[in-house]
């Protein structure tokens, strides 16, 4: 309370910039227009999925979609071999005269755990990629951001991207009119 | 260019194209209907099964189309805005599907084992089921099919017409009114319809999923054509503008959930009689899975099934026409096949476990099939252009029509190569 701590030697930390619309189209509009001119560290908000955001981020491929086939297949595998094992090796049955070898039989478990495969798949490889659980994360500092589960839309442009000036970035983004910007602290 | 600019009417090059495939696709019919007339006297044994399976892939196209007007009348949405038109005037095309049933009704006896005397006796299973299946009200029955369909056929033409010329959206309230009822009666009606037609070409044996598979395959062929007709005419206005990468991506979504749909109720079909081995109802897979049956069988999984789902699976696949053309090309290539593997066989000697031969693969059916599709087909294709051409190309006041392309205007600014675009 009493030294006087002033932060005037160091400017204070800033992951980024972060600009307010009220409208995903607006939001797609400048987050293309920060990927042509060249901004690569940016990141967007939005409270539900808007088509096309992420070919403006520059998103054009994803590891998802490889992962999930992946999945998908390992899971099917699991489950037919699974069953071959234990209908012909370790508890061989006659089972109305059927063959131990019944693949027939063994379809919908081996379609089931294909779909299980995959989607659980899906979820854990999201949560890997989005980098998540995450327990700190310094966009959560910037005052209007709560509104992005509701009906705000953010573009964040990062201080880590080597064309980040605080001038320069903070006119670009007022080019784009938002409601609002706002300086992210860490 | 956006489809309002011109009207929706086909433009000059399209009407050029259009008198082509006329006259073309007429030719190939007269020549498949000359051979078709052949074949009925020269072989009719042979021939006549196998005209009733490509008769049944153009009837099913027919029925399809119909219930894809009702389905997108219920569910509105802009993945039917270029294909519309198409399937209301494949659906009307069910009226030259009945003129096509004639020859089935005088070949009967060659087609059907329960209008057989000798078959009738000797095998009591077909001997209990003919107070249904018999000649006189298998006829009644066909008549109430194809009035019924003629009736959904109309309303589905008529009133959407009408609604071009309106200025009130009272054309399309009165179809929005009946479509879901419609839609029950043709879904029944294919159903009881594949059961007659198709189904009773093995008369001891019955399965309660063969009218759904039927309707499930025939919608997969009629998304399959629509796709193929689209993109081998998007070139030109007005298709060219209505036919954008989101509508493309659509067709392939459908054409993989309805593959998948398909494989899915064949498995079940196979799953419970293979489980439940029961004499009654096995029969109809020893027709059809071995020998020359048996590889087509195999083939139907890996080529019918695998090909088309892993090749659909890729979103940049659904997105591209250099694709879907070759896909859907293939999945009407592979439903001719199915087709011919469901019907041909039919009631049959089986082979038995003491070396008993079974009938052998029918060889001539595969010329008179190629020669039925082709006549059936070719007089269908000149009959749908001719049908197409009397009005415009997309129906521009219908409500889901115009609800889906205001959608589609509000979103191509923000990103144009996303959903918007041209395909070709």
């Amino acid at each position: 309370m009493s030294a006087q701590h002033a932060p005037v030697a160091a400017e204070p930390e800033v992951y980024g910039l972060l600009a307010e619309f009220d409208d995903p189209d607006r939001l797609v509009a400048a987050t293309k227009t920060a990927y042509e001119n060249g901004y690569r560290s940016i990141e967007a908000y939005a409270p539900f999925p808007v088509e096309g955001l992420d070919h403006a981020l520059g998103y054009f491929k994803n590891k998802v979609p490889i992962t999930v086939f992946t999945g998908a297949v390992l899971g099917g595998l699991t489950g037919f071999l699974l069953q071959c094992w234990s209908a012909m090796y370790y508890y061989p049955h006659n089972i109305a005269g059927k063959p131990l070898y019944s693949w027939p039989a063994f379809i919908p478990i081996t379609f089931e755990l294909t779909v299980l495969g995959g989607a659980l798949s899906a979820v854990f490889g999201m949560l890997i990629y989005n980098g998540l659980p995450r327990l700190y994360h310094p966009i959560f500092n910037a005052p209007a951001f709560a509104r992005a589960s509701d009906d705000r839309f953010f573009l964040c442009v990062q201080s880590r991207d080597p064309q980040f000036d605080p001038e320069g970035t903070l006119a670009f983004l007022e080019a784009c009119s938002p409601l609002s910007i706002s300086v992210v602290p860490y | 260019m956006s489809i309002e600019a011109n009207g929706a009417r086909a433009s000059a090059e399209l009407e050029t194209r259009f008198d082509l495939i006329q006259s073309t696709a007429g030719r190939i019919g007269l020549v498949g209907l000359a051979a078709c007339v052949a074949g009925a006297v020269i072989a009719p044994a042979a021939f006549f099964p196998s005209y009733l399976a490509a008769f049944l892939l153009w009837t099913g196209v027919s029925f399809a189309s119909i219930g894809l007007c009702l389905l997108h009348q219920l569910t509105g949405g802009s993945w039917a805005v270029p294909h519309r038109r198409s399937f209301e005037a494949a659906g009307s095309l069910i009226v030259l599907m009945a003129l096509f049933f004639v020859p089935i009704l005088l070949g009967l006896g060659y087609t059907y084992a329960w209008a057989d005397k000798a078959v009738v006796d000797a095998n009591h299973h077909v001997a209990n089921k003919v107070h249904w299946l018999n000649p006189g009200s298998f006829t009644l029955r066909a008549v109430i099919y194809f009035a019924i369909a003629t009736a959904a056929a109309y309303i589905v033409n008529a009133w959407s017409r009408q609604q071009d010329d309106a200025a009130d959206k009272a054309p399309s309230r009165r179809l929005n009114a009946v479509a879901g009822p419609a839609t029950v009666f043709m879904f029944l009606t294919a159903s009881f319809a594949s059961f007659d037609w198709g189904m009773s070409r093995d008369p001891d044996w019955y399965s309660t999923i063969y009218g759904a598979l039927f309707i499930v395959g025939s919608i997969l062929s009629t998304l399959a054509l629509a796709a193929v007709f689209s993109i081998r005419n998007g070139k030109y206005e007005p298709i060219h503008s209505a036919l954008t990468v989101g509508r493309l991506n659509d067709l392939g979504n459908l054409m993989l959930a309805f593959t998948m749909l398909w494989a899915y109720m064949s498995f079940s079909q196979f799953l419970i009689t293979w489980l439940g081995n029961l004499p009654e109802e096995v029969v109809y897979y020893q027709r059809r899975v071995f020998g020359i049956y048996g590889a087509i069988a195999l083939g139907l999984i890996a080529f019918g099934f695998f090909a088309p789902f892993l090749a659909l699976l890729q979103r940049s696949h659904k997105r591209d026409a250099n694709w879907i053309l070759p896909i859907a090309s293939w999945i009407l290539v592979m439903r001719a096949v199915d087709l011919f593997w469901v019907i041909v066989p039919g009631f049959g000697k089986i082979p038995g476990p003491h070396g008993e031969e079974g009938d052998s693969f029918a060889w001539g059916s595969l010329l008179w099939y190629a020669a039925a599709l082709a006549g059936v087909g070719g007089i269908w294709v000149a009959a749908f252009i001719r049908r197409l051409r009397t009005a415009p190309l997309v129906p521009l006041r219908d409500p889901r029509v115009v609800e889906a392309l205001e959608r589609d205007r509000a979103h191509a600014h923000a990103h144009q190569q996303h959903t918007g675009g041209a395909v070709l």
